[in-house]
């Protein structure tokens, strides 16, 4: 098991720690989160039924965990990027790699606004889910997640020209 | 920003890099300590059950009629109370934390719910069956006089005190807890949408 799980984090990781970063008010507690995370994904992972997806798995039980935590605080607070997520190794320029740390920041916030649900919508989606994938994540319909999503497309690139300007 | 580039930069971000080798001990350590705290917590009310029903059920040959009758009230109360707090945490069915997210948060709702109703209700499940039991003990043994009174004094403040305190946890903890599920039931249900 531990051999699949190390897998599973190799994986996952990155779309994991978005997800934190998204749920949580602040780099400490992103990372309990991310930890939490992978707390209810080891004591699910004997349940998980060979055939099933494992994205879908993931997701749920990521979700699961970041909506379901208390809200303690009701504003987030945009703060600077963690260390890892400054790591660069793509010879980018200094100039390039603030632009890019800058639109991210960008985007974080604008998603960070959203609606919780919402917020979720767009992780997967900017992930690379369809719309079938999100509907069994959420247990909602496809047809509810397009419309919603088509929403929430529009009212976060108004978000994004908003924040450029 | 469009939405190639936004979906560039969201899956660049964090660096990739490999899981710490440390990870699956702590996780591991962390998933036993939340099952541990989890199965202590059922054990405890079990363990206190059984003790104050073992502590009551000694005297039950050497007491009288009434003290009898206290005793065998409040054993089923200690065991009634055991079985109202075991529902109230497991009576919405059991938590799949891999089950869609509307379902998870409907079940945690119900759940939260039934804690709700049942703290309101602590006086009638838990209070008063207790309650009436010790006094039962007690008045049997010593006799119905001032001193009986005062015991019984005792025993209303401290139920008030237990009271006071359940309904400031269903105030200030059970009750925002329920809205913020509801809430996002709600949300995700679209019911919240303009």
């Amino acid at each position: 098991m531990e051999e699949e799980f190390l897998e599973l984090v190799e994986r996952n990781q990155g779309r994991l720690r978005r997800l934190a970063r998204l749920y949580a008010s602040d780099p400490s507690a992103a990372e309990d989160l991310y930890q939490e995370m992978l707390v209810q994904l080891w004591r699910s992972l004997p349940g998980f039924r060979a055939g099933s997806s494992l994205d879908t798995w993931v997701y749920r039980v990521a979700l699961n965990t970041a909506l379901g935590q208390r809200r303690r605080e009701e504003v987030r607070q945009e703060t600077a990027l963690e260390p890892h997520h400054l790591a660069s190794d793509d010879g980018a320029t200094p100039h390039e790699e603030l632009e890019h740390r800058r639109r991210l920041d960008l985007l974080y916030g604008a998603i960070g606004r959203l609606p919780e649900v919402d917020r979720a919508l767009v992780a997967m989606h900017l992930d690379g889910c369809g719309y079938r994938e999100m509907s069994e994540v959420l247990g909602l319909s496809e047809t509810n997640v397009g419309v919603r999503l088509h929403r929430v497309r529009q009212r976060l690139k108004d978000e994004l020209s908003e924040d450029e300007r | 920003m469009n939405l190639d580039e936004m979906s560039q930069a969201w899956r660049a971000d964090p660096a990739p890099g490999p899981p710490d080798p440390e990870l699956v001990a702590s996780v591991r350590t962390r998933a036993e300590k939340l099952d541990r705290t989890l199965r202590r917590r059922d054990r405890r009310e079990t363990v206190v059950a059984v003790a104050v029903s073992l502590i009551f059920l000694a005297a039950f040959p050497v007491s009288g009629l009434v003290t009898r009758i206290g005793i065998l009230v409040t054993v089923a109360a200690a065991i009634f109370i055991v079985f109202m707090l075991r529902r109230a945490r497991r009576g919405e069915g059991t938590l799949e934390p891999d089950a869609p997210v509307l379902v998870v948060l409907d079940q945690k709702r119900a759940r939260v719910g039934a804690q709700i109703r049942l703290l309101r209700s602590v006086v009638w499940w838990y209070i008063l069956p207790i309650g009436v039991g010790v006094m039962l003990v007690f008045g049997g043994g010593v006799g119905w006089g001032p001193l009986t009174m005062g015991y019984g004094a005792a025993v209303v403040v401290l139920g008030w005190v237990v009271h006071a305190l359940n309904q400031k946890a269903v105030r200030t903890e059970l009750v925002p807890r329920h809205e913020e599920l509801d809430s996002l039931v709600r949300e995700l249900e679209g019911r919240n949408d303009p």
